[in-house]
C-alpha cells in the first residue's frame, strides 16, 4: 500500500498532506509533553521539505512515463465507495504529465520566494500551501469524475485562506468573489456529471463514475451521450455547455474573467504565482480532459463560439493590460490573452493546436508565475506596484532586472524561449483549421510585445527619477537561487521542445482518436443524423440504450 | 381477560429512555442533599457534571441498544394493534436522535454552569423530550404521532425558557410554545377531519383507504401537513425559527436545530411512505414549489443575518429545503439520502452551535458573527472546528455535508432520467444553484475568523474537557462521513424503508 | 341515522331554551345603569386594590399538586374497580403508572414543594 513503486501517483498527491499530518502531530506532542510549541521556522523548513519531495516525486513520474504508450500510465484503482461505483483510481497520461511535473516545480520555488515575505502566521501558511498541493495535484491525476470533481472544489479552500489571510487591503471581497464565481460554475457542473453518470448507468447496467473504461469496465468515456432526440437536458450540447461554463470560468475565458485581476492584485505572491501558474490550468485542462471527448459533436459545433470567445480574450485582454498602471494587474489582464490562446489552440483539434496549447498551459505556468514572483520581490523591497513609481531601476538592480527581461521574453514568445514553441504551433494548429482565427489572434502577440516591453521600458529603464528607488539591494543569495529555478525551464522548453513534445504525442493521437471514434459511435447508434431528426424516439438502437423497455411502450402509443 | 401480545423488548430504547427521565429529577434532589449521607455537599458544578454524565450514560445505553436493533426484523410493540414499529428506518432516526442529543447532554455540563442556569430538571427535559423524538418516529397510527409529538415539545418549550432571568430566552420560549401549540391544533384539526373520512387512524390504513376525490380526506391531509411543515420550519410557515434560536440557549437550540428537525422529518417520512402514496401526484407541485421556497428563501436571508445563531436558524431553514427534495423523490434511493443527510446535518450544525455555546461562556456572550473576530488567533481548535462545519454546511466535497447532497442531487438526478422529468432536473439545478448562494454566509465565517483582527477585550475561554470532546467528535464525523461514506451507506441500504409496509400490514 | 335523534331533539331543546331566555330578559327585563353598578362587587363595599396582582407562588405549588394528583387518580378508580379481575396482570401495568407517581411525590417532598415555609 506505501510501495513508491507501485503506488507512485498516490506518495505525488497524498505527501504533501501526510507532511501537514506529520507537522500537526509534532506540534500537538510538543505541546502536550513538554509544552512548547514548534518554531516557525522548523514548520517552514519542514515544509519546503515536503514539497521538494514531492517534486522530486513528480519528476520519479516524468521518469518512469512511457512516451510511446497513449493510454494512461501509473494507474491505481482500488474501490472507495463501490455501491456507487466511485473508486480511487488514479492515472498519468501524456496530457497531465507536465502539468503535474509543473505544479510539483512551482511549489518549492514558491516556498522558497516567500521564504521572508511571509512573516505572519507561518504555520497556517505551510498548512494551506501542502493542502494546496494535495488538491491539485489529485485534480490533475484522478480517473473518477467524483475523485476529480472532489480534488477540484477541495482546492479552492486553502486558495480562498491563502487570499484572504496574507492579501492585500481588498483581500475580503476579492477571496469571496473568487471562491464564489468558480464554485457556482463547477456545482452546475455537478449536476451534468449526475446526469452522464445516469446515462451510463442506463447504457450499461451498472454504477460508475469512472473517466476511462479500465480492465474491461466502461467508463464515462463509452458513454453515448446523445446529440439530439433525448430531452434537451440529456444532450451532448446542453451538457457541454454546463461542463463548459464550470471550466470557462477557471480558464477564464473573456465574459468570466472578472473575478480573474481581483483575485490576483490582491493575493499575496504566492497565492498569485500558484493562481496563475496552476489553478488556471484546470480550466483549459478541464476542457482537453472532460469536456472535449466526452461531448466531441457538441465541442465541434460550438467550436465557433470558443474562438470567438477565445479571440475576444486575447485581444480584449491585451487592450487592457495596456492602460494598467498597477504591474501584477497587467500580468493579470495578460493571463486572460494567453490563455486565450490556449482554448483556440485546443479547439483547432488538431495535433500542432493541442500540443501548442497542452505546452503553453505549462510555458503560461512557468512565465507567469515567474512574473508574479518576480514582481513580489520588488513589492516585498518598495510595498508598491504601480509603474509610476519605478523607473530606471536597471541601474541598481541589474540581476533583477536581467531575469525580469528573460520572464517579459518568455512571456511575449521570444524566439529560444518558451512561449515562442507554444504559441507557434498554437497559430500553426489554429490556421489549419480556422485561418481567420489565427491572424486575428496574432495580433495578441503583437499586442502583447506592445505592453510587456512597454511596461518594462517604464520600469527598469530611463532615468531612476523615485528617490526610494535609489537604495534598492540587487537580489539575494536565495532569490537569485528562485529567479534561476524559473529561468532554467524557459530555456529548456524553449531550445529543445522535444523532451516535452514527445511524451505528448501518442495521448493526443489517442484522443483525437477518441473523439473521432465517439463520433461514428453516436451516428452508427442514430442511424445517422437525418434519421433522428425524423424519428427522436422510436429510432432503433436508441430505444435500448436509452430508455426503459416500458418507458419506449408507453412513448410509442 | 386475557393480556394483549406485547413486545416489551421492540421498545426497550424507549423505556431506558424513560425510566431516566423519571429518576433524574430524583438523582437531582439526591445530589443537593449529600451533605446528610456524605461528610460534605457535593458543589453545584460537580453535580451539573454527573448530572450530564448521567444523562449521556442513559442516551448512550439507548443508543446500543438501537444499533442492535438495527440489523433485526422489524418488530411492532403490540402486535394486534400495530402503534409503535421498529424497524430499519426508525432505528436509524433513534440513532441519529439519540447521538444528537447524546452530545448535547455531554456539552450541557459546563455550559449550563456557566449561564448559571446548572438545574437538573434540564436533564430530566431533555430525557422526556428525546422520548418523544423516539416515539414520534417509531409511531405508525396519528394517535400515537400527536402523543409522540406533544411530548417531544413540551419539554422542549420549557427548555426554551431555561435562562428565566433572560428576556430573550423567555420570548423564545413563549413564541416556540404559540407557534408549537398552534401547529399542533392544526394537525390535530388535520387527523380529526382523516379519522372522519377514513374511520381509521392507522397510517397504513389511511392509506389503503384513500380516497382521491374527498374533499375532507384532502384537506384533512393538507391540515397535517401544514401542522408538520410547522416542526420542520418550511416557508412559509418558518417565521418563528429565527427567533426561538436565537432566544433559547444555545445547546437548547441546536437541539431544536437538529434532533427536533430529525424527528419531525421522520413522521413526515412515515406519513408519506404509509399514507400519502395516493396523492402522490397531487402534492408534487406543492411540494416542488414549498421545497424551493425553503431552500431559496433561507439561504437569501441567512446572507443578511449578523447574528450567528440566527443566521444558523436560516441556514436549518435552507437545509429543510434540500431534505424536501430527498422527500419529493420519494424514491427508496431519495430516502435513504434524506437519512444520511439527516445525519451529517446532524453532527455539522450541533458543532456549529457547540462554538457558539463554548463562545457564550460566563455571560460574555458572542453571539454576533463579528464577535468571531479573530479567533483564528486566540482559540484555533474552535476556529478550526467552525471552520469544518461550515465548509460542511456549504457542501463542499470531502465533508459529509457534501456527501449528503451528492446523495440527494443524486436521487433526483436519477428519477428525472428514469421519468424523464425537467422539472425534476430544474429541482437539482435550483438545489446547486442555492448551494451557491449558501457560500457567501457560510464563507463569512471563516473569512472573520481567520481574516479580521480580534475586538479588543478578553480572549474567550477555552473549551472544557467534555464540549472540546463534543466539538472534536462533530469535527471528527463531518471529516469520516465525508471521505468514507461507504460503511453508513452500506446499512441505509439494508434499511429497506420500502420493506415495513409489508410487515406492519401482515397483522391482522 | 334515527338512533342519533334523540341526541338531535335534545340538543336543538337546549339550544332554544337558552336563546329562549336571553331572548326574553334582554326584551323584558328592567335596565337601569349607573357607575357604581358597573363597579367590581365586593361583599357590598368598593374594592381597595386591584384585582390584578401577584400572589405568593405557594398557591399555584398546591394547585399544580391538586390537579395532578388529583387527574391521575380518576385514572386509578376504573382500575380499582376491576382490580381483581386482572389479577396480577393488571398490576403489572399499573406498576409503571404508580411508580411515576411515587417518584413525582418524592420528587416534590424533596425539593420542599410539599411546605409551606
Amino acid at each position: 500500500m506505501f510501495d513508491l513503486q507501485e503506488n507512485l501517483l498516490s506518495w505525488v498527491i497524498f505527501l504533501p498532506i501526510a507532511g501537514i499530518g506529520i507537522l500537526l502531530a509534532l506540534e500537538a506532542a510538543g505541546r502536550i509533553f513538554m509544552s512548547r510549541r514548534l518554531s516557525d521556522r522548523s514548520w517552514r523548513v519542514a515544509g519546503m521539505g515536503f514539497a521538494l519531495g514531492n517534486f522530486g516525486l513528480s519528476l520519479m513520474v516524468w521518469q518512469r512515463f512511457d512516451p510511446i504508450d497513449g493510454g494512461l500510465q501509473l494507474v491505481e484503482r482500488s474501490a472507495w465507495i463501490p455501491d456507487l461505483g466511485i473508486q480511487y483510481y488514479v492515472g498519468v497520461d501524456g496530457i497531465s504529465l507536465f502539468l503535474v511535473v509543473m505544479t510539483g516545480f512551482l511549489l518549492p520555488v514558491t516556498l522558497l520566494a516567500s521564504w521572508t515575505d511571509i512573516a505572519s502566521r507561518v504555520k497556517q501558511y505551510v498548512f494551506f500551501m501542502l493542502c494546496l498541493q494535495t488538491g491539485m495535484m489529485g485534480a490533475f491525476l484522478s480517473m473518477n469524475l467524483f475523485l476529480f470533481y472532489l480534488f477540484w472544489e477541495l482546492m479552492l479552500i486553502p486558495m480562498y485562506f491563502i487570499i484572504g489571510i496574507w492579501g492585500g487591503p481588498r483581500r475580503l471581497y476579492a477571496t469571496l468573489k473568487f471562491f464564489i464565481y468558480t464554485m457556482a460554475g463547477s456545482l452546475l457542473m455537478l449536476v451534468g456529471l449526475l446526469v452522464i453518470y445516469y446515462l451510463n448507468a442506463q447504457q450499461f447496467g451498472f454504477l460508475n463514475f469512472d473517466y476511462i473504461g479500465y480492465g474491461g469496465a466502461s467508463g464515462i468515456i463509452d458513454t453515448l451521450i446523445p446529440t439530439a432526440g433525448a430531452p434537451w437536458w440529456q444532450t451532448q450540447f446542453w451538457l457541454f455547455l454546463v461542463f463548459g461554463l464550470a471550466f470557462a470560468v477557471k480558464v477564464p475565458m473573456f465574459p468570466f474573467h472578472t473575478w480573474l485581476p481581483d483575485a490576483h492584485v490582491e493575493a499575496p505572491t504566492p497565492g498569485s504565482a500558484i493562481l496563475a501558474g496552476v489553478l488556471l490550468k484546470f480550466g483549459t485542462y478541464g476542457f482537453i480532459r472532460f469536456a472535449m471527448p466526452l461531448f466531441p459533436e457538441a465541442a465541434v459545433e460550438l467550436s465557433g463560439l470558443v474562438f470567438g470567445l477565445g479571440v475576444a480574450g486575447i485581444i480584449y485582454g491585451a487592450l487592457v493590460a495596456m492602460i494598467q498602471q498597477d504591474i501584477k494587474k497587467l500580468v493579470a489582464y495578460s493571463s486572460v490573452s494567453h490563455l486565450g490562446f490556449v482554448m483556440i489552440g485546443l479547439f483547432a483539434m488538431n495535433l500542432q493546436g493541442l500540443e501548442g496549447a497542452l505546452l503553453q498551459m505549462v510555458n503560461h505556468g512557468i512565465s507567469t508565475g515567474a512574473l508574479f514572483i518576480l514582481i513580489g520581490m520588488i513589492y516585498e523591497r518598495r510595498h508598491v506596484r504601480e509603474i509610476s513609481e519605478f523607473g530606471g531601476l536597471a541601474k541598481v538592480m541589474p540581476v533583477f532586472a536581467t531575469f525580469f527581461l528573460i520572464a517579459t521574453f518568455s512571456s511575449i514568445g521570444l524566439p529560444m524561449l518558451n512561449g515562442f514553441v507554444g504559441e507557434f504551433l498554437i497559430l500553426l494548429g489554429t490556421f489549419a483549421a480556422a485561418p481567420w482565427v489565427a491572424v486575428l489572434a496574432t495580433t495578441g502577440v503583437i499586442l502583447s510585445a506592445v505592453y510587456m516591453l512597454w511596461m518594462y521600458r517604464r520600469v527598469f529603464f530611463g532615468p531612476l527619477t523615485n528617490e526610494a528607488n535609489r537604495g534598492l539591494l540587487d537580489l539575494s543569495a536565495r532569490e537569485k537561487i528562485v529567479a534561476v529555478a524559473l529561468t532554467l525551464p524557459m530555456f529548456w522548453i524553449g531550445i529543445y521542445p522535444a523532451s516535452f513534445l514527445r511524451p505528448m504525442d501518442a495521448a493526443v493521437s489517442e484522443l483525437m482518436r477518441t473523439m473521432e471514434q465517439r463520433g461514428a459511435d453516436i451516428a452508427s447508434h442514430n442511424g445517422g443524423q437525418s434519421a433522428l431528426a425524423s424519428l427522436p424516439a422510436e429510432t432503433p438502437g436508441r430505444v435500448s440504450w436509452l430508455r426503459e423497455p416500458d418507458a419506449s411502450a408507453e412513448a410509442a402509443e | 381477560m386475557t393480556a394483549p401480545d406485547l413486545d416489551l423488548g421492540a421498545v426497550a430504547p424507549l423505556c431506558v429512555v424513560a425510566v431516566g427521565a423519571a429518576l433524574m429529577p430524583l438523582l437531582d434532589v439526591l445530589l443537593g442533599r449529600t451533605k446528610t449521607f456524605l461528610s460534605r455537599p457535593v458543589t453545584a458544578a460537580w453535580a451539573g457534571t454527573v448530572m450530564s454524565l448521567a444523562t449521556t450514560g442513559v442516551l448512550s445505553i439507548a443508543l446500543v441498544m438501537c444499533f442492535d436493533a438495527a440489523g433485526a426484523a422489524p418488530r411492532t410493540f403490540n402486535r394486534d394493534h400495530p402503534m409503535i414499529l421498529m424497524d430499519g428506518m426508525t432505528s436509524f432516526l433513534n440513532i441519529v436522535i439519540l447521538i444528537g442529543s447524546l452530545l448535547t447532554a455531554l456539552a450541557s455540563g459546563k455550559f449550563l454552569a456557566d449561564l448559571a442556569i446548572n438545574r437538573g430538571e434540564y436533564y430530566a427535559l431533555l430525557l422526556a423530550a428525546v422520548l418523544g423524538m423516539m416515539l414520534l418516529v417509531a409511531s405508525t397510527n396519528l394517535m400515537m404521532l400527536f402523543v409522540g409529538l406533544e411530548l417531544m415539545s413540551i419539554p422542549i418549550y420549557a427548555m426554551a425558557g431555561f435562562r428565566r432571568d433572560s428576556l430573550r430566552s423567555n420570548e423564545s420560549a413563549l413564541k416556540y410554545f404559540l407557534v408549537g401549540s398552534f401547529a399542533s391544533g392544526i394537525l390535530l384539526y388535520g387527523t380529526a377531519l382523516i379519522y372522519g373520512a377514513t374511520g381509521t387512524l392507522s397510517l397504513l390504513e389511511i392509506g389503503a383507504r384513500f380516497d382521491v376525490d374527498d374533499p375532507v380526506l384532502l384537506i384533512g391531509s393538507g391540515l397535517l401537513l401544514v401542522g408538520l411543515a410547522f416542526k420542520i420550519a418550511t416557508v412559509p410557515f418558518h417565521q418563528w425559527a429565527p427567533d426561538v434560536y436565537e432566544g433559547a440557549p444555545t445547546l437548547v437550540s441546536g437541539l431544536m436545530a437538529t434532533t427536533v428537525k430529525v424527528a419531525a422529518f421522520g413522521a413526515l417520512l412515515r406519513v408519506f411512505q404509509m399514507a400519502f402514496g395516493p396523492i402522490d401526484d397531487l402534492l408534487y407541485p406543492a411540494l416542488w414549489v414549498m421545497a424551493v421556497l425553503t431552500m431559496t428563501v433561507g439561504n437569501v436571508m441567512a446572507i443578511i443575518q449578523q447574528n450567528t445563531k440566527r443566521m444558523l436558524a436560516y441556514s436549518s431553514v435552507a437545509h429543510t429545503g434540500y431534505l424536501l427534495v430527498g422527500i419529493l423523490v420519494g424514491t427508496q434511493v431519495g430516502i435513504s439520502a434524506v437519512l444520511f443527510y439527516l445525519l451529517a446535518y446532524t453532527f455539522m450544525t450541533l458543532g456549529a452551535f457547540g462554538v457558539v455555546a463554548v463562545l457564550a461562556h460566563a455571560g460574555r456572550e458572542r453571539e454576533r458573527i463579528a464577535d468571531l473576530a479573530g479567533l483564528a488567533n486566540s482559540r484555533i481548535f474552535l476556529a478550526a472546528v467552525m471552520t469544518i462545519c461550515m465548509v460542511s454546511l456549504a457542501g463542499i466535497p470531502g465533508t459529509a455535508g457534501f456527501m449528503g447532497k451528492f446523495y440527494i442531487f443524486r436521487a433526483v438526478v436519477e428519477q428525472a432520467i428514469a421519468t424523464e422529468s425537467s422539472s425534476l432536473l430544474w429541482l437539482a439545478v435550483i438545489g446547486v444553484l442555492n448551494s451557491a448562494i449558501s457560500l457567501v454566509y457560510y464563507l463569512r465565517v471563516p473569512m472573520v475568523m481567520f481574516m479580521r483582527e480580534p475586538e479588543p477585550g478578553p480572549e474567550p475561554d477555552r473549551s472544557g474537557t467534555f464540549e472540546g470532546l463534543v466539538l472534536a467528535v462533530c469535527a471528527a464525523a463531518v471529516i469520516l462521513l465525508g471521505i468514507w461514506p461507504e460503511d453508513l451507506n452500506l446499512i441505509l441500504t439494508r434499511v429497506d424503508v420500502l420493506h415495513w409496509a409489508s410487515v406492519a400490514s401482515a397483522s391482522p | 341515522m334515527s338512533e342519533y335523534a334523540g341526541l338531535g331533539l335534545f340538543m336543538a331543546l337546549g339550544a332554544g331554551t337558552i336563546l329562549l331566555l336571553l331572548v326574553l330578559t334582554s326584551v323584558l327585563g328592567p335596565r337601569l345603569r349607573f357607575a357604581e353598578k358597573d363597579e367590581p362587587f365586593e361583599c357590598g363595599e368598593s374594592p381597595l386594590v386591584s384585582p390584578y396582582r401577584r400572589f405568593p407562588v405557594k398557591f399555584y405549588m398546591v394547585a399544580i399538586s391538586f390537579i395532578i394528583f388529583d387527574l391521575e387518580v380518576v385514572f386509578l378508580y376504573p382500575w380499582a374497580v376491576v382490580f381483581r379481575d386482572l389479577g396480577w396482570y393488571g398490576l403489572l401495568v399499573a406498576a409503571p403508572f404508580l411508580s411515576m407517581l411515587s417518584i413525582a411525590l418524592a420528587y416534590e417532598w424533596m425539593k420542599g414543594a410539599l411546605e409551606w415555609d
